[in-house]
């Protein structure tokens, strides 16, 4: 039985077109597997391309366009510079008319905050307001407050108009945008409402810088009370643009 | 991945064999294609070194006869007598033989396998029961009673 066995099945062999078969499905699925594994080669290296391509921009973002530190230049015209990280102005905002005004005819970006600084003070059009009665105001809010304070301090504008330059903290920025106001103005107005002078944000945004710096100067000098209606209405014209301010109603310039 | 040649090597030394595990569980030409396929594709995607040839062998035998039940239990073929197939294989195969193979492929599934890998093959009970993970006691028995079976529809009185 053993060898009847043998002998029987020794007659059974795979075919010639069984083992072609075999061959032609192992080579189509070769293909598909290179196929398949170079697809798995290059998505690594696509995946490491975007990854670098987002550092890149990322980095460059960080670098060269995070918002880090807030420059408020107040004269009656309000404008705000912003600086990266790396001292240099990202971008310039007008929070007035009269600031608006001014930054149609400059552009500041890419410049160091100083050379910045200078330009727009120097500019055709903030010599408009910078009469003898103005009175220039640089707020700095940044974690790098000091460096930048002391380089403006010691520029040449501030020296030229006797600007004053403050430090403001940086949560003060978002409130201040929030109320419409530059910087400058806002911490004005929160001195003035400690002092309890009773003026809304409205009421400040309408006064000249001019204004508020001697309505200020009154209450560091013992003013007491709150400001009135009328007192409001006279705060509102004079030095500045706005509300009636002096350049239009007034011809100084 | 294996090489292309290795896997030439393969498929001539090692097809017939599938090809007659095949004719013991399936019951046409096209399945025992799609068993052949896929075994030498588990070959080729099989990264581990063998032993020796021995190994190698071993290891088909044990991948083609679970390729058969896999098969079979994705196609609902149940075990039947594959007749069919042995009808296909009539050209090549002398009369008598036919015969044989006809009783073998009658038996039980579960005698088949050692029937053939005992007999055809040359594999011990011991080593039967290593490749299909059973006891070799358990083996001896599948043998003893095919044999039995092998015997009665021989006509009996034949020596195994």
């Amino acid at each position: 039985m053993h060898e009847e066995i043998r002998e029987a099945f020794e007659q059974i062999h795979a075919t010639e077109q069984m083992k072609q078969s075999v061959s032609k499905y192992l080579l189509q699925n070769r293909r598909k597997t290179a196929k398949r594994t170079h697809a798995f080669l290059l998505r690594p290296l696509v995946s490491a391309c975007v990854i670098l391509m987002v550092c890149i921009g990322v980095g460059n973002w960080y670098f060269f366009e995070m918002p880090v530190s807030y420059v408020s230049v107040d004269v009656n015209p309000s404008i705000e510079i912003i600086l990266n990280r790396r001292n240099r102005v990202t971008s310039a905002e007008s929070r007035n008319k009269d600031g608006e005004r001014v930054l149609k005819n400059v552009h500041l970006e890419g410049m160091d905050y100083l050379e910045a600084v200078e330009l727009l003070v120097e500019c055709e059009a903030m010599q408009d307001y910078l009469t003898k009665d103005a009175e220039l105001t640089f707020t700095v809010a940044s974690a790098n407050a000091e460096e930048i304070l002391a380089g403006l301090q010691n520029s040449e504008v501030t020296v030229h108009y006797q600007g004053m330059c403050r430090s403001a903290d940086l949560d003060t920025v978002t409130s201040a945008h929030q109320c419409g106001m530059s910087l400058g103005k806002y911490q004005i107005y929160q001195l003035l409402s400690e002092y309890g002078a009773g003026l809304t944000a409205d009421d400040c945004k309408n006064i000249p810088m001019c204004h508020l710096r001697l309505l200020l100067a009154q209450y560091e000098d013992g003013k007491k009370g709150t400001v009135n209606y009328d007192e409001i209405k006279k705060l509102e014209v004079g030095c500045g643009h706005e509300g009636g301010g002096h350049h239009h109603s007034q011809n100084h310039h | 991945m294996r090489s292309e040649q290795e896997v030439e090597q393969a498929i001539e030394l090692y097809s017939d064999m599938i090809r007659r595990i095949c004719l013991l569980h399936l019951n046409n030409h096209e399945d025992t294609e799609d068993v052949l396929q896929e075994v030498f594709l588990k070959y080729v995607l099989h990264s581990s070194v063998f032993e020796s040839k021995e190994h190698e062998k071993a290891w088909l035998i044990r991948v083609t006869l679970n390729a058969c039940k896999d098969l079979k239990r994705k196609l609902f073929r149940h075990s039947t007598v594959p007749l069919d197939v042995l009808s296909e294989e009539a050209a090549s195969v002398m009369p008598e033989q036919i015969g044989i193979l006809e009783i073998v492929l009658s038996l039980p599934a579960k005698y088949k396998d050692v029937i053939y890998l005992h007999y055809y093959e040359g594999y011990t009970a011991r080593e039967i029961g290593m490749m299909l993970h059973k006891k070799e006691n358990t083996i001896y028995s599948l043998l003893s009673r095919g044999r039995e079976l092998l015997k009665q529809k021989l006509g009996g009185g034949r020596n195994a």
